[in-house]
């Protein structure tokens, strides 16, 4: 029974690492899955969709979907989830078709074609899709060949604005007084980027940079952060009280825990950091981690990456679950410390002079747990998984289920490239392990992403995946696949 | 639950938690200060100290938040005007300007 989750977990890991722009990166590992888990990989491309966090990965997985051999259902469901997406990340995805060569070309084009369509029937949202992607839509239609509206080429390629449209509110904005420009961005809900770059120097008013953050949304408040410690955001009251307010709207926000740990390292002012780190720790206790955890460091030698990777799960751990968590370093002897509650700095300080070195013994850690008589509902390991000192892990592990009559899910954060003991033994014991490869090069900001996924019930995220149900295109685009429904 | 928030009023980072959680904190401790006092007992250095630290911050805070409220109501009125009350404003300022520079020369 031990590995049949195996590959599903790999693709799932994947999906939270960050390929920084790089969409080809994900293409080998879907074309793997497209054969070997093809059902569950169109329902990841789902769920990716409401839940992930990494942006790449909601363009990359879909396009890469788009194969030979795959039954309809799910290559309409991957172009519906690609239809989905805003129009930025829409040219993304239909570049990286066309650069991958996937295959379904003339559908991907109609494609293009019924999306701009259905974005342009709706007038009022199409105005402001305009105003705020005018060089991505231009681009769509170049690529595509789409015939835009009169109207529409009127304004994305002459510039010539109807009159008391936003288009020309936003070209008045420089010559308004603050007050006003400030008073015109609040009425009309103009975007905060394209109000930024219409204003140029004029944005450093406070009228207007109270404006601008009501506009901003969760991630550009978040990614702004640094610049509006210029602009002092903490020094005038009513700056801060309207940061205040937006920290309050973007803590409700799944969708940038990620950058929050970015604008955090960026800013200086220790105020901001903390009331940025207060943000994060509201999303994070979003995130669907229950119960108690260990989290197993191993502090061996050469582990130097395993130890500050294991601060930074255990810190979102501590973050997200209401249960309790212990963070152990072990090399042959455990190093207990319950950090529940605890944030990443507090986590870093408490253990700064922990050192790599010393052999290694995974069990030592939960060995010290049933000594204490302490229950936990999920295990983390971060190591290089070469056990090669008693306790070993997979009987300490043995006597903990017997002890407690349940079996915790166990989860192998692996830094390092070649299998070791840990895996083996616990095979050959017939003992489950999830397994996330850790690179070499790791990005600290995107482990969070791969810590959410952990589940006290080892089924419950592939249950909660296979749960999400397929898109259609006549769902996502009614007006253009209803009409093809009703000819067939 | 008590034990959660009360290692939270005893250890707070203000600048973390947002104004309802300051209110709560504030709630709690003043019901604890209270039973001190209808046990009779002395109550304890610390909880003065912080009671005293998320009112002045709960009071700050709103007092930026109607700040911000204000500025935003004036941006928008602003940007209400007609022609005609620009207009009205311009001639006014000019006029007042004229006056000075009368003063001046």
């Amino acid at each position: 029974m031990a590995e049949t989750g195996l590959s599903k977990n790999k693709l799932i890991a994947e999906l939270t690492r960050s390929a920084h722009g790089k969409l080809n990166e994900y293409t080998p590992i879907v074309t793997q899955a497209v054969t070997q888990q093809g059902e569950f990989l169109a329902h990841l491309v789902a769920w990716n969709h409401l839940k992930g966090q990494i942006r790449d990965s909601k363009i990359a997985l879909p396009v890469a979907s788009l194969v030979d051999g795959q039954p309809e259902e799910f290559i309409d469901n991957a172009l519906a989830h690609l239809a989905k997406l805003g129009p930025r990340e829409f040219l993304r995805g239909y570049r990286f078709t066309m650069e991958s060569k996937t295959r379904h070309r003339s559908r991907q084009k109609r494609l293009v074609h019924d999306y701009l369509a259905h974005k342009e029937a709706n007038a009022a949202a199409w105005d402001r899709i305009m105003l705020q992607h005018r060089h991505t839509l231009k681009e769509l239609g170049a690529l595509s060949h789409y015939n835009f509206t009169e109207r529409t080429r009127e304004i994305l390629f002459y510039r010539r604005y109807p009159t008391g449209s936003l288009f020309e509110k936003v070209a008045q904005l420089k010559d308004m007084s603050p007050t006003e420009a400030a008073g015109t961005i609040m009425q009309y809900k103009l975007p905060f980027l394209i109000c930024l770059g219409a204003l140029g120097k004029k944005a450093q008013d406070p009228d207007l940079v109270l404006a601008l953050i009501n506009r901003m949304s969760p991630t550009e408040l978040v990614t702004n952060t640094k610049m509006l410690e210029r602009l002092g955001v903490n020094k005038n009251p009513a700056l801060r009280g309207a940061f205040q307010e937006a920290l309050g709207k973007a803590a409700s926000s799944k969708a940038n825990v990620l950058k929050t740990s970015v604008a955090v390292d960026a800013v200086e002012d220790e105020e901001i950091k903390e009331k940025l780190r207060g943000l994060q720790d509201k999303q994070l206790a979003q995130g669907g981690v229950e119960g108690s955890w260990l989290v197993l460091a191993d502090k061996s030698g050469s582990m130097s990456q395993a130890i500050e990777a294991a601060r930074h799960v255990a810190a979102t751990l501590a973050k997200m679950v209401k249960g309790k968590v212990w963070l152990t370093f072990f090399d042959t002897a455990p190093q207990t410390i319950d950090v529940t509650g605890a944030p990443l700095d507090v986590i870093q300080k408490a253990t700064r002079y922990i050192q790599a070195g010393g052999g290694t013994s995974i069990g030592c850690g939960l060995a010290r747990m049933l000594d204490e008589r302490q229950e936990i509902d999920g295990i983390a390991i971060i190591s290089d998984a070469q056990e090669n000192e008693p306790p070993y892990f997979h009987d300490a592990y043995k006597r903990y289920t017997e002890m407690y009559g349940k079996e915790v899910p166990v989860y192998l954060y692996h830094c390092g490239s070649k299998d070791g003991t840990l895996q083996r033994l616990m095979k050959n014991a017939s003992q489950d392990l999830q397994v996330f490869d850790l690179p070499a090069n790791l990005d600290y900001y995107s482990l969070p992403n791969l810590v959410a996924t952990m589940r006290t019930n080892r089924y419950s995220l592939v249950d909660e995946i296979m749960a999400v149900p397929l898109a259609t295109l006549a769902s996502v685009l009614p007006n253009a696949y209803r009409k093809e429904v009703t000819n067939a | 639950m008590p034990e959660s928030v009360l290692s939270q009023l005893k250890t707070f980072t203000a600048d973390r938690l947002d104004l309802d959680e300051l209110v709560a904190l504030a709630t709690f401790g003043r019901q604890m200060r209270s039973e001190y006092e209808a046990h009779q007992l002395e109550e304890p250095e610390w909880l003065d100290v912080q009671l005293k630290s998320l009112r002045r911050e709960i009071h700050s805070r709103n007092a930026d938040k109607l700040e911000a409220r204000r500025r935003e109501i004036t941006s928008r009125l602003d940007a209400l005007k007609t022609p005609t009350e620009k207009r009205a404003e311009l001639l006014k300022e000019k006029a007042k300007l004229d006056k000075q520079l009368a003063e001046v020369s």
